[in-house]
């Protein structure tokens, strides 16, 4: 970490010395930086910072479902010594499982994989010297931080954090009821009071710094790609990462719309979300209204849908690159994989009714987002295919970058499959609403894109920071994490299937369900395993910061233009504008002394290599 | 015994896991690569055979007892087995390549930047199943969702009201006099039906219990007083969501009964076996939950689906209950409140 430090300061004075910038100062250069490199190592330490907030509280109702009504140890002293003695309220379990999902889509996921991976790799894997809007990208990331100081507040005011879900569905979530002392209660729940304020304004701030990301990242790989770096010589990150940027901006201003509304319901008495006939709460009822619930979850899914997208495009553009580095063999099927993430997205658009198949919409346009659903599994099927097909007769190197992305395709395939059960609407029936959504939610989301992380942050550690992370300690995680993981998640396919509700936070009451509960409690087991072994990839970024071994310029020996720069790169990123002469998958060329031959490099006389990635 | 072999499986999972990772960690060539095609070889292996056990442990889908459950289920089956062969068709191939190409000294890798004949066909197999799927459904939904109003389903059905409020379910039964006038006049049935069932000084309110008759329709008004909630019936594979607002009409056909009469109680968990006699059946205790995220007591939302073997079981207890419920003067001995406080 010294040392890149030191390199940092020595490129950006040597970029003083030739007059291209006066001497910028230490806020500028490591706090409010315009350099996209810093920005996505910023965001990079935030979402990890978040990671641990988010699976801590993941763990925290993991223990009332595996050991229902137990005392908590330590924690239940502090917060519930009372006449019910230290065990779980209803409404913290509810405020729970909702800030554990708020947290990891707005503050973990989304800003790890357009945050730090967008704002790092596309301006160096695509030749430039930073991203289009330098400035425009330094707010994005501090718009995070009014969020999250937000976000972290609602914890601490009057009835609790937010605990409607993270789907925040009217009218549990939106009707308050002006109390004389002035204070914001709703008459739901306690957290739906200022708790939901502080929740819909955190989340219009990360809308915002996402979108102002997008802009950013689609004007940039449009416009200012290197010399010879056409559209279809970009490595698949980039693409993915470009079509994902397309579905941020076209989806989150419908998001941001609807949060609006909801704030106003909230506070200044609009009634967007409250049915004509009014409703009553006990002894209290609300006026009429002049709006419809169900036309927040038209809303709010219109992005949220596309948001799931958002979520594993980018790692499964990371994964490509990964597997072709470390298969030494092209990739299979350039132009299908770019258009079935095309394919991804595009459908994406228009299937975010199967959210709602039993909400009461009219069943006939539930058979067309059917359909539209259904059809969305072909290219997620083509891209495993062809991953497949692109180490079918590799030479693999099992590194623990490679292990993540190997994990990323194999569990995408179980989320995948999954994924077409609740597709069809007959079978949604009885599954919607179930802990199988759970398993299939958790499987694309962490047993995919989260190894895909893993697997993106071993992989450009070096890039990042100079120093090479710790492979038996990134194995060792490996290890831990695969198989705690699939012992968390998998057992919730078969609860679902049993029929368990989510969002449950009593797993006992019910007849049909006695016999699945040892299941919970090995569920839980299994998730405080993965979620401790994680202190292992923490620790080894940690140590690796300071003390890694050094690295090299291109220490995987891979073809992409991120490896030409120095590790870390400076300023400007690379010594001389880069020229590409090919696609970023030429390994193994027959008749080259070396397995790899990158995107700038020369062909030796006697080579012959295609002018475009297939 | 499950929490024996629950243990069990962590234990070998644990060794395994340390199995794999001192050796594979420790000495990244040679030997110990193959062991990262045995972990995620056996990893896949588990999970198949997980589904496919499941079954025989009794984690599984809790027996249908409806005339669409079956639809239903015929479908949950074909989806697994086209997902199932798939899945073991890839983790095959999957695993195979994983044992096959580890990096070896003097071979190259296969130069190709793939086969687009290839790319063809395992697009179109794929994309014909996944459409015929999606046509060859719709029947099914539309049948649950969109059940055809008519005087001769409306006549020979029962309609009930349910209301869903922070946290119970509201039940509301037209009296015996009001189902009389339906046999009398069919299309006033079909009138209550269209009506959303308007509210009668007469009618039969509960809370928490619904009540259908075997091999008769039940149509239930759903509606709800705060939030959203959802009405389930996991037996019957039944599930609407209630909409603040709105009343939605759902419906479900029991085939099987699962209540009998004692003396003026009634009792479920029993069922009817070959020879006629009733048997107590654990699994025969239906039940009534709540699938959509109401507040603190979502997870209490519990009722009780008692399914009458006939119709004049159904009007016998309706009577009764109605009876309950008009008591104008303090009960002189202990007696159950509105509703029947079956077992």
């Amino acid at each position: 970490m010294g040392q890149w430090v030191v390199n940092m300061s020595e490129n950006l004075t040597h970029a003083a010395e030739h007059g291209h910038h006066e001497e910028l100062s230490f806020l500028q250069k490591y706090v409010f930086s315009r350099d996209h490199k810093i920005i996505g190592i910023q965001f990079l330490f935030t979402g990890l910072l978040m990671l641990l907030l988010g699976g801590g509280l993941a763990l925290f109702f993991r223990i009332q479902l595996g050991w229902p009504g137990a005392e908590i140890p330590i924690i239940g002293k502090w917060l519930w010594d009372g006449p019910a003695g230290r065990v779980m309220p209803p409404d913290f379990y509810n405020m729970l499982f909702t800030m554990h999902a708020s947290v990891m889509i707005f503050f973990v996921i989304i800003p790890l994989l357009t945050g730090a991976f967008g704002n790092f790799l596309i301006p160096l894997m695509i030749g430039a010297k930073d991203m289009a809007f330098p400035t425009l990208n330094m707010l994005s990331y501090w718009f995070m931080w009014p969020a999250l100081i937000v976000i972290l507040i609602s914890f601490f005011v009057d009835g609790g954090a937010a605990a409607s879900g993270w789907t925040a569905y009217p009218t549990i979530a939106s009707v308050t009821m002006p109390s004389g002392s002035g204070s914001l209660r709703a008459p739901s729940q306690p957290g739906s009071g200022i708790g939901q304020v502080l929740w819909l304004l955190s989340v219009i701030f990360v809308g915002v710094s996402s979108m102002m990301g997008s802009v950013n990242y689609i004007t940039t790989i449009i416009n200012m790609r290197a010399v010879g770096m056409t559209m279809f010589r970009m490595p698949m990150t980039v693409w993915g990462m470009f079509i994902t940027a397309i579905l941020q901006a076209f989806a989150l201003p419908v998001l941001t719309v609807a949060l609006f509304l909801q704030l106003f319901d909230k506070t200044i008495g609009t009634t967007f979300f409250l049915p004509p006939s009014g409703l009553s709460f006990g002894n209290w009822t609300t006026g009429p209204g002049g709006g419809q619930p169900l036309l927040w979850q038209h809303l709010f899914w219109f992005y949220s849908h596309p948001a799931v997208y958002i979520m594993i495009l980018p790692a499964m553009g990371m994964v490509s690159d990964i597997l072709v580095t470390f298969a030494r063999k092209p990739l299979f099927g350039y132009k299908p994989m770019v258009l079935a993430i095309a394919g991804i997205a595009g459908l994406g658009f228009i299937v975010w009714g199967h959210h709602m198949f039993q909400s009461g919409m009219d069943p006939r346009l539930g058979t067309g987002f059917m359909v539209a659903t259904i059809m969305i599994a072909l290219p997620s099927a083509v891209k495993t295919f062809n991953w497949l097909g692109t180490l079918w007769g590799g030479n693999i190197t099992f590194s623990t970058s490679m292990l993540n992305a190997l994990a990323f395709v194999s569990m995408f395939v179980v989320g995948g499959l999954s994924g077409i059960f609740m597709a069809a609407t007959p079978v949604d029936v009885f599954i919607h609403d179930t802990y199988y959504i759970v398993a299939h939610i958790h499987y694309v989301l962490f047993m995919s894109t989260m190894f895909g992380i893993f697997a993106g942050v071993t992989h450009w550690f070096p890039k990042m920071f100079g120093r090479m992370m710790n492979e038996r300690v990134g194995k060792i995680h490996f290890v831990i994490t695969f198989i705690a993981a699939n012992c968390t998640f998998y057992p919730m396919h078969i609860l679902g299937v049993g029929g368990t509700p989510r969002r449950y936070f009593e797993p006992t009451a019910f007849d049909y369900l006695q016999h699945l509960q040892g299941i919970n409690t090995f569920i839980s087991i299994s998730a405080f395993v993965m979620g401790f072994a994680q202190l292992l990839f923490l620790g080894n970024m940690f140590y690796s910061l300071f003390w890694g071994e050094k690295a090299t310029r291109n220490p995987w020996r891979a073809n992409t233009l991120e490896w030409t720069a120095p590790s870390p790169p400076g300023h400007g990123n690379f010594d001389v504008a880069p020229v590409v002469l090919r696609g970023p998958y030429e390994y193994s060329v027959p008749d080259m002394d070396t397995d790899y031959l990158p995107q700038t490099a020369e062909v030796p006389a006697g080579v012959s290599v295609p002018a475009h990635a297939h | 015994m499950t929490y024996a072999i629950i243990a069990l499986l962590t234990v070998a999972t644990l060794i395994y896991g340390l199995y794999v990772v001192f050796p594979a960690a420790l000495k990244p060539s040679g030997k110990g690569v193959k062991r990262w095609a045995y972990l995620f070889g056996i990893t896949l292996i588990t999970e198949i055979l997980v589904f496919a056990l499941a079954p025989l442990f009794g984690w599984w889908l809790p027996p249908g007892r409806s005339t669409y459950s079956g639809d239903i289920d015929l479908l949950f089956y074909v989806i697994l087995a086209v997902t199932g062969a798939t899945f073991i068709g890839v983790s095959i191939v999957y695993t195979y390549v994983l044992f096959k190409y580890p990096s070896q000294e003097g071979r190259p890798s296969l130069y190709s930047h793939g086969n687009i004949k290839l790319e063809m066909v395992w697009t179109a197999i794929p994309g014909v199943l996944l459409f015929l799927l999606a046509i060859g459904q719709i029947p099914a939904w539309l049948k649950v969702k969109m059940p055809t109003l008519d005087e001769g389903s409306a006549a020979q059905a029962l309609q009930v009201e349910v209301v869903g409020r922070q946290w119970e379910w509201r039940v509301r039964y037209p009296s015996s006099e009001h189902l009389e006038r339906w046999r009398s006049d069919p299309r006033a049935a079909l009138t209550d039906l269209r009506r959303k069932l308007a509210p009668q000084p007469d009618d039969v309110r509960l809370v928490n219990e619904l009540h259908a008759v075997k091999g008769e329709r039940l149509f239930i008004h759903l509606r709800t007083m705060d939030v959203i909630h959802s009405l389930f019936l996991p037996q019957m594979r039944l599930k609407q969501d209630a909409l603040p607002g709105k009343t939605i009409l759902a419906w479900f056909e029991p085939t099987e009964a699962n209540c009998q009469r004692v003396g003026d109680t009634w009792h479920t968990g029993v069922r009817k076996d070959a020879k006629g006699n009733w048997v107590e059946d654990p699994l025969y205790k239906w039940e009534i939950a709540c699938t959509e995220f109401c507040g603190s007591r979502h997870s209490l939302m519990r009722g009780k689906l008692f399914v009458h073997e006939t119709r004049e079981d159904f009007e016998a207890w309706l009577k009764l209950a109605a009876a309950r419920q008009r008591v104008t003067a303090p009960p002189t001995e202990a007696k159950p409140g509105a509703g029947a406080a079956g077992q």
